[in-house]
């Protein structure tokens, strides 16, 4: 992932947890034990704390199968339809 | 008939979430021909009792947290390699990040015969309304089914991995998160899951 595409991603997850219903709400549970909030998957990957590199590493698995740039619109737009928690 | 073993630490939100998974074998292990030897929870999941049930079961499952090299009951390494060689199980199925990566490899070298579990983190979502947890706690569910019949673990795994593909498929289909919130986050991490979920050894093993 080059640092125009990181950028996005980075964008795309702030877009996600400013439109979120409720982004200090757990949305992400891992087996290491971490919990994390909308908003603290934004900070994470645009940080690049641990965490945020292993998410990162999370889409540009994904994007190898789907493409980075429908990840990145679904991202978006999920936030922007996203209902009541 | 195995003599099978649970550990379930349970030592924080996300491990109780995963003894969830660990309550569930157990209920099928009691109406299995196979025997229970011990559920391990909370303060009694310590590496004494690990070293007990290790040379007493002939199956082990973990739900809980993984390091690269051990299983967890908070910062305590409970298993890893020191109480796994010579150990009697010949099966380790670990829910639990990270363990397939060192302590899978050095299992099966040190004569566990199958070690199935994960070589990086695994996640999945939480958000109300979000089926991603359902839909992984019912694949898991259903693979006890497919142990405890003897089914070979290579095959217990191809299920998993095709409960997992079909996750991610199914949220695949709703992009914009119209049907179930967050569909995009879960989609990503199950495909994650998907790619380091391990089988290491013998995938002709069945337990009998």
């Amino acid at each position: 992932m080059d640092e125009k595409e990181r950028y996005g991603v980075i964008e795309a997850f702030q877009i996600w947890a400013k439109n979120h219903p409720t982004p200090d709400s757990v949305v992400l549970q891992l087996g290491s034990g971490k919990e994390l909030t909308p908003r603290e998957i934004a900070l994470a990957v645009a940080t690049g704390t641990e965490f945020g590199k292993l998410q990162l590493a999370v889409v540009e698995h994904a994007a190898d199968n789907f493409g980075l740039d429908d990840i990145l619109d679904a991202l978006r737009s999920n936030a922007a339809t996203l209902g009541p928690a | 008939m195995a003599n099978i073993s649970v550990v379930t630490p349970g030592c924080d939100s996300t491990a109780r979430t995963m003894k969830g998974w660990g309550d569930g074998v157990v209920l099928k292990i009691r109406s299995s021909p196979h025997k229970l030897v011990q559920q391990l929870s909370d303060n009694a999941a310590d590496r004494n009792n690990c070293n007990a049930i290790l040379k007493s079961s002939d199956v082990l499952f973990f739900f809980g947290h993984g390091a690269i090299d051990a299983l967890l009951n908070g910062n305590t390494q409970i298993i890893d390699i020191g109480n796994i060689v010579g150990a009697k199980a010949a099966v380790i199925v670990a829910w639990a990040c990270n363990s397939a990566s060192q302590l899978g490899p050095a299992s099966v070298q040190s004569g566990v015969s199958t070690y199935i579990g994960f070589d990086s983190e695994f996640g999945w979502v939480t958000r109300a309304g979000n089926s991603s947890y359902a839909r992984l706690t019912a694949a898991i569910i259903k693979s006890f089914d497919s142990i405890l019949s003897a089914t070979k673990l290579q095959s217990v795994y191809d299920e998993l991995l095709a409960a997992f593909h079909d996750m991610v498929h199914y949220f695949n289909n709703d992009p914009a998160g119209s049907i179930e919130p967050d569909a995009v986050l879960a989609k990503i991490w199950i495909n994650w899951n998907e790619s380091r979920f391990r089988l290491l050894g013998n995938g002709s093993t069945q337990i009998y």
